[in-house]
């Protein structure tokens, strides 16, 4: 029989995991395609937090929420790559510098419009039924947490690698000069991948909200945790930042269980790892 | 990168007599500055010249393409080694002061190693990530750390009977060091090795294929940079008598790239003026709200977008083209 404690840790560690991918998948995304690491990104899921929470307030409806909060960060991203970094194309420290003035005016937005104090979303009873696995039960939310990041997860497969966008998408990452010669609209299959990106992070912000809570604060939490995710699991690729996400999960949930004066830092020791031996991560091909 | 450097440090190696006097005449400002400034002034004086400090350690990294969030560990650390030392162990000013900076500069020795691994978009992956790294430790263990709230109470010493206490002398022995470690970094930037750091920016191919060892010199000046950030976090918890989480929080690492960029991050004298212009814009907005991140977040895209060299690299060239004009410029 096994410890009912380690089985709960590893259970919240999978959740962790799948609310990291959620995050994390957008982020690997847009930097595969652009090479512009988006630091507003942990702002963009604060926001869509902030969103969801005021849409749910006001019709209850949990799941417009959700798309309302994913639509809402899509627009944002939009502006930000439309008007703001398309300016500065090609510039990478430039565009990635932007990001980060972008998310301290989002950060500061979002205090002055919903405040500091933290707030949540109801968790909506239809989703969190009480689930017995291995001899304890577990609030069936966290489960749907995880399966719906399954789900995001497979969707961005099929796109990725049964769509035609999604082979125009990787030409992109693989070599951008030679998609744009052969006509494809580059810059609108950039736009268009932000999009996405950011759309992730505003739902991501909205599950996040509902099963954890939202402040100014958690921005950077998950923003920093989404780039550990990706710099173990490998920038650009998809499938690493789903390695990524298991390994950091897994030990933001044990380190929290077991070590918690250091539960944050530890988080930390497998990217300064992988640093070490492989700084292009688990599963990327070269670091520029 | 446009956001970087350009070649106006070249023309800077030599100081020209007409920069000299310049440069006198600023320093005759500054020495003059209690008698025309208020009181609130001369603290607002005080925090622009140890904020600069910390920009340095920016700065002076910048001029290598790295681009560092991650500066905040070495004020930290520093910061809370003299912090603890003083308060909790009651060891004296000038051991806990040195350990303070020691450990400031193990710190970077050994974080050096990890992070000159990683170039630009990733360098400044990691050392954000470093950064937040050293906050949550900051936050989280407690034990070591006093957690949320801090560490309270320190209080400048008095030396050889002059009391720091007093703003008055706290400005004038900022603004020694301050000159100290402005002409310090200006020579270590005219040296072989500083402009080998820069050249590493331009061309980092034709550095090595001329036997430089590029590594090396990144990782040297990394660890220059977080003695920098050490010095700055020894001045600040004197200064403000705490250190705390929210002392080094990303915050204080954003606030640190704003400056630098508005003023301009290839010269010594940008980042001044940036820190100068943010702290003085903050000081005024805060009068009517606590919201000023907004506005300076607005002004750094601006920036960003239309005056990448910042401040000081548009006037330098203004002022360059005005030089040449009168013929005071020196051809060489």
């Amino acid at each position: 029989m096994l410890d009912p404690i380690i089985i709960m840790t590893v259970l919240n560690g999978l959740t962790q995991a799948g609310l990291l991918f959620l995050i994390a998948s957008g982020l690997t995304l847009a930097f595969g395609l652009m090479q512009v690491v988006n630091l507003a990104h942990g702002a963009f899921y604060l926001l869509g937090g902030f969103l969801g929470y005021s849409i749910f307030r006001l019709t209850s409806i949990w799941w417009l929420a959700v798309i309302g909060g994913g639509l809402g960060i899509a627009l944002v991203g939009l502006f930000m790559e439309k008007v703001l970094l398309e300016k500065i194309r090609g510039n990478l420290l430039s565009e990635t510098l932007l990001t980060i003035g972008f998310s301290t005016i989002i950060a500061d937005l979002v205090l002055f419009i919903w405040g500091g104090r933290p707030l949540s979303i109801r968790i909506p009873a239809n989703l969190n039924p009480r689930v017995n696995i291995l001899g304890i039960v577990y609030p069936g939310f966290r489960l749907f947490i995880l399966v719906f990041s399954i789900v995001v997860g497979v969707g961005l497969w099929v796109i990725l690698f049964k769509t035609q966008l999604g082979a125009m998408i990787r030409a992109g990452v693989d070599d951008r000069e030679m998609v744009a010669a052969l006509g494809i609209n580059i810059s609108r299959l950039f736009t268009l991948v932000f999009m996405l990106s950011a759309f992730l992070a505003g739902v991501a912000g909205v599950l996040g909200g509902t099963y954890l809570s939202l402040q100014v604060g958690t921005d950077v939490r998950y923003l920093v945790l989404a780039l550990v995710v990706v710099i173990i699991g490998g920038m650009g690729s998809v499938g690493g930042a789903a390695i990524g996400a298991l390994i950091t999960g897994l030990i933001l949930s044990f380190s929290g269980a077991y070590f918690p004066q250091l539960a944050f830092s530890l988080t930390f020791a497998p990217m300064v790892i992988i640093l070490a031996v492989k700084p292009s991560g688990i599963l990327g091909r070269k670091i520029i | 990168m446009s956001i970087n450097i350009d070649s106006a440090g070249k023309k800077n190696i030599i100081l020209t007599n007409y920069d000299k006097i310049i440069f006198l005449l600023i320093i005759i400002l500054a020495i003059l500055a209690p008698f025309y400034l208020s009181a609130f002034m001369l603290t607002v004086a005080i925090r622009i010249l140890y904020m600069t400090v910390l920009v340095y350690s920016l700065s002076f990294l910048a001029r290598g393409g790295m681009i560092s969030l991650g500066q905040t560990i070495f004020f930290g650390l520093s910061g809370y080694t003299l912090a603890r030392l003083l308060i909790i162990h009651n060891y004296s000013h000038a051991s806990a002061l040195a350990l303070g900076i020691l450990l400031a500069l193990l710190g970077a020795v050994l974080l050096g190693l990890i992070v000159i691994r990683t170039k630009g978009v990733y360098f400044i992956m990691i050392t954000l990530a470093l950064g937040q790294m050293g906050w949550g430790i900051a936050l989280q263990w407690s034990s070591l750390t006093r957690g949320d709230d801090g560490i309270i109470g320190v209080r400048p010493p008095a030396i050889l009977g002059i009391d720091f206490r007093n703003r008055l002398y706290f400005y004038y022995l900022m603004l020694l060091l301050f000159i100290i470690i402005y002409l310090l970094l200006r020579r270590i930037n005219s040296s072989r090795f500083g402009l080998a750091l820069k050249a590493i920016n331009d061309n980092p191919e034709k550095l090595k294929s001329l036997g430089y060892n590029v590594e090396f010199i990144r990782y040297i000046a990394f660890v220059i940079s977080g003695f920098l950030a050490g010095i700055a976090g020894i001045i600040f918890v004197y200064y403000n008598g705490i250190i705390n989480p929210a002392t080094i929080n990303i915050n204080r690492a954003v606030w640190m790239l704003v400056a630098a960029i508005l003023g301009g991050i290839n010269s010594l004298v940008g980042p001044l003026i940036g820190v100068a212009s943010v702290l003085l814009m903050e000081v005024q907005i805060r009068r009517f709200t606590d919201r000023y991140m907004i506005i300076i977040g607005t002004v750094f895209v601006l920036v960003i977008l239309f005056m990448p060299e910042g401040i000081w690299g548009f006037l330098e060239s203004k002022i360059n083209k005005l030089k040449k004009s009168l013929g005071l410029t020196r051809t060489h």
